[in-house]
This record gives C-alpha cells, structure tokens and sequence, in this order.
C-alpha cells in the first residue's frame, strides 16, 4: 500500500493528470495481457502433458546416481527440476520437502534458497517472448539455465 | 523456445502412451485451454491495474530517472541501444522484482520486451540479458519462501536470506557472463 500512495504523491506533485495516466496505462496493460493467451496456452499445454506422461519420474530414477554424487539431497531432486518449468508447482515441491525432511534440515534450507535465487525460466521466456513477438531469442534459456545451474551450486555449497 | 516446446510435447506424448498414462494425458488435455484462459484473466487483471499505476510514475518523470540509473551501469554493454523509453522499462522491471513485487514487474518487462523488439538486433540482445537477470530471481528480501518458512514452524525463517543473496548473485553473473560471451561469438561468426 505504501507503494500506492508514493505513486499518488509522486503523481500529485509533478501536476500530472493522474486519472487520464492510470487508464491510459491500465488500457496498455489490458491489451498486451489479452495478447498472451496463445503463449500461455502453449507452455501449459507441454508442462501438463509432461507431468501427465510420468517422463519426469523416469528422469528422475536416471538422474539419482548423478545427483547422489553431487551431494543434492533426494528430496530436492525434484524441486531443482522443476522450478524452471513452474511457479507454483515448485512452491508445493518444497512444501513437501519441509514435511517431509523438517523446514531447518539442510534439505529444508536448500529448498528454500533454492526457491528464493532462481525464477520460472520457461514461463519468464514465453511471456517476454510472446510479449516481442520473436520466436527465440539466441543464448537467453541456455545462459539463464548456466546461471540456473550456478545457484544451485552456491545453494549446495551454503546450506549443505 | 521451439526446439525445447516441439521434443517436450513430442517426447512426453510418445512416453506416455508407451508407459500406459495415455487416458491420464488426455483428461490434462481437456483442461489445459480453460486453464491457460485462466492464467491469462489474473495475468491480465494485475497487468491492467499495474499498468495504470505505473504510468502514472511514468508521467510523473520518476522512471526516466530510474532508467537513467540502469543506463549508467548496463549502457556501455549495449552502446546502440539508445531509446529512453527502453531503459526505463527494463529499470522498472529490474526495480519491481528487486523490491518482491512481481505483479508489477511482470507489465514493465513485457512493456521493455515489445519496445525492445522494435530496436532491432541491439534491442534483442539487451532483452535476452533481462530475461538473464530476471531468471536469477534478484530480491532484496524474499517475502514469499521467508513466510512460508515461518507457516512451517521454522525456529529461524530468515536464515535463508544471505545464503539466497549470494546464490542469486552468483546466478546473475554467471547468466550474464554466459550470455555476453554467447553474443560475442555470434557476432563475431557473422561478419
């Protein structure tokens, strides 16, 4: 609320007609959320039909060995795959991880890191994308994903 | 995007119809639209509110300032890029997710995603190094996990608040490295 009413003040001392900004603005706003309908639809079209297929499960019995070495504990597995794919799916898989290892264990801690130092990759990459209407943008999900992979391992090396 | 969406779709239907979740996949189907239409009513609901609010800041000359201040750090990355209205975007969206309000950033780098598009090739890669610094998930202080630790009976929720300015910030540069080193190898392969 105190971000309100720094706008309003803001607003109120520079003269500006502040009504005629807000729907000017808010008409912006409007149009360009209607717009991204398709994009949205996409992506939650692949993330449904993945969860649905139970490719994620198979990936993750590959994977354990892998993560095993690495020190990540079982229970984030899961949170680490698919927190770029999902807001709130990631926030119910480290739900999970609090009930079943304890919100301050060490995996309860690297949940939690890890949920606060990376964000929705994918989902970022569709609205942003949709929003500019170009089909890829070179480098952007590859070096997100390296910075990704970066976090985590800041995240193990701290909370471990 | 299209590579990553065209084998996921094609890969998830191809192993579960292998692995029997055909009937489980064709109900997700059925739900998906409604749910994307969803997605895009809240999406739209805040983008509309946000937007008005942020115009208002817009016309009161506070973001030209804001993007001056981004202009000041990331400006001799992207020299072409010269478009105020540009960099007060991609500064009001970098300063919204900064301070945990999501539901305004979300509109402040859409609205930098479409007037980055119009600047041609500079314009692309400067949003693809947004995209960059959002995908690391910068925050001053992460309100959502920090309560929902707290929900959990943590005996110290804000424990985590270090530790994820460091894993951030290491995210950050590590992305941004990634990407600058990427766009100077593309460069260079074109001439």
């Amino acid at each position: 609320m105190c971000v309100v009413g720094l706008i309003f003040l803001r607003g109120i001392m520079t003269r500006t007609d502040v009504l005629a900004a807000f729907r000017k603005g808010a008409g912006r706003g409007m149009r360009s959320g209607a717009e991204l309908m398709p994009s949205l639809c996409a992506m939650l079209l692949m993330i449904r039909l993945l969860n649905a297929s139970g490719l994620p499960e198979m990936l993750l019995g590959v994977l354990h060995p892998l993560t095993h070495r690495l020190g990540i504990p079982d229970a984030v597995t899961p949170l680490i795959l698919i927190r770029p794919l999902t807001g709130s799916g990631s926030l119910a898989a480290m739900q999970e991880v609090f009930r079943t290892c304890g919100v301050d264990s060490p995996a309860g801690r690297m949940a939690s890191v890890m949920m606060c130092s990376s964000e929705t990759i994918f989902y970022t990459m569709t609205v942003y994308a949709g929003a500019a209407e170009v089909r890829k943008l070179p480098g952007a999900v590859a070096a997100s994903l390296a910075g990704y992979a970066a976090g985590v391992a800041v995240c193990l090396w701290l909370t471990a | 995007m299209n590579g990553v969406w065209k084998w996921c779709v094609f890969g998830a239907v191809v192993y579960g119809l292998f692995s029997g979740n055909g009937d489980s996949m064709s109900a997700t189907l059925m739900t998906t639209g409604e749910e994307a239409l969803q997605l895009t009513m809240i999406l739209t609901a805040s983008m509309t509110l946000w937007g008005g609010l942020m115009e208002i800041l817009c016309q009161s000359g506070d973001l030209t300032r804001l993007g001056g201040m981004l202009r000041r750090i990331a400006g001799p990355v992207f020299p072409g890029l010269q478009d105020r209205a540009c960099w007060e975007a991609m500064g009001t969206n970098i300063a919204a997710n900064m301070l945990g309000m999501g539901n305004a950033a979300t509109p402040a780098g859409i609205c930098a995603a479409k007037l980055l598009a119009g600047q041609g090739e500079t314009g692309l890669r400067a949003l693809a190094a947004l995209l960059v610094v959002n995908n690391a998930g910068l925050q001053l202080l992460p309100t959502t996990v920090i309560a929902m630790r707290q929900a959990a009976g943590s005996a110290d929720p804000g424990s985590v608040w270090v530790p994820s300015l460091a894993a951030s910030g290491a995210s950050a540069l590590v992305g941004l490295a990634t990407l600058l080193m990427w766009q100077g190898r593309g460069r260079r392969s074109m001439r």
